[in-house]
């Protein structure tokens, strides 16, 4: 678990410093999709931290944040709002790379 | 120069879509080549061309496999004091109110459906006037049929046909409710 906390907050950390980076390049846009990231991996830092975790809690947060983000990506296709699409899909993308790097680390 | 300023100059305050411009500015692209080129990824480059397609800098079309974007000269080549002069020769205080109303609006609604009743009665009413919409100025309504249509925004018809008689919004008068003129 504290490899995957470390995992969590390093990305956050390099996500953020890009954010700031972009921001002071004004590409604000870009900047808010990092800052997206930065406050995923940021709920996962809290989530991962939680004591007396049941069997399989990450596993099932992993699965149950994002059902919102699919909703709300659905939403943003149909009614064509590109940039509500481009954050969700972000948010989406960055919840596979956690799951992704928990599914190695548990050798998976 | 039909599109909004603001928009238009929100869309241009971003180096990446200066860059964008610059390039095609020397010859129509398509994606990929414009990502290659300015090393940004293919879906970064892609956001910010529908951006500014929206603001109407580019312009798009299909070509076999590729989405090709041209620039808009003339959207480009206007005078900024003219501009702003023409389509803001209103007062201050009006566009301010527009601006807060815009700003509530895009919180509390989204795809026409109201998110959630705002708390603050400011910000509710702003809300409830733009359900009012909905609402043809000469009809009568039944509660049912005006139910109908706020359910259309919320779930919680009863509180919003309330609050918009209570407002003012809406007139009841036996049974029949008819919108405010505004």
């Amino acid at each position: 678990m504290e490899n995957f906390i470390e995992f969590l907050q390093g990305r956050q950390a390099l996500c953020l410093a890009e954010a700031e980076k972009l921001a002071r390049d004004n590409r604000m846009d870009e900047a808010n999709l990092q800052k997206a990231q930065v406050n995923i991996f940021g709920i996962f830092v809290t989530v991962a931290q939680i004591p007396n975790q049941p069997p399989d809690f990450l596993e099932h947060k992993i699965e149950e944040i994002p059902l919102a983000w699919h909703k709300s990506l659905e939403a943003a296709i149909k009614h064509g709002d590109f940039e509500k699409e481009t954050v969700e899909r972000a948010k989406i993308a960055t919840m596979e790379e956690i799951k992704a790097e928990l599914t190695r680390m548990q050798g998976g | 120069m039909n599109t909004d300023i603001i928009t238009l100059f929100k869309c241009l305050a971003d180096k990446s879509r200066i860059q964008i411009i610059k390039s095609l500015a020397l010859e129509e692209m398509y994606v990929e080549r414009l990502a290659e080129r300015l090393g940004l990824s293919p879906p970064t480059v892609s956001f910010h061309l529908k951006k500014m397609e929206a603001a109407g800098i580019v312009t798009s079309r299909k070509e076999q496999y590729y989405t090709v974007y041209t620039l808009r000269r003339e959207a480009l080549t206007f005078s900024v004091l003219d501009i702003i002069t023409d389509q803001y020769n209103i007062d201050t205080a009006d566009l301010r109110d527009g601006l807060y109303r815009q700003s509530v609006l895009s919180n509390f609604m989204e795809y026409g459906k109201l998110k959630s009743i705002p708390v603050q009665s400011k910000k509710r009413e702003i809300v409830l006037e733009e359900i009012a919409k909905s609402f043809r100025p000469n009809l009568s309504y039944s509660e049912r049929d005006v139910n109908i249509i706020i359910a259309d925004f919320h779930d919680d018809f009863c509180t919003i046909r309330r609050e918009m008689v209570g407002l003012g919004i809406l007139q009841r008068d036996n049974g029949i409710y008819r919108v405010k003129r505004s």
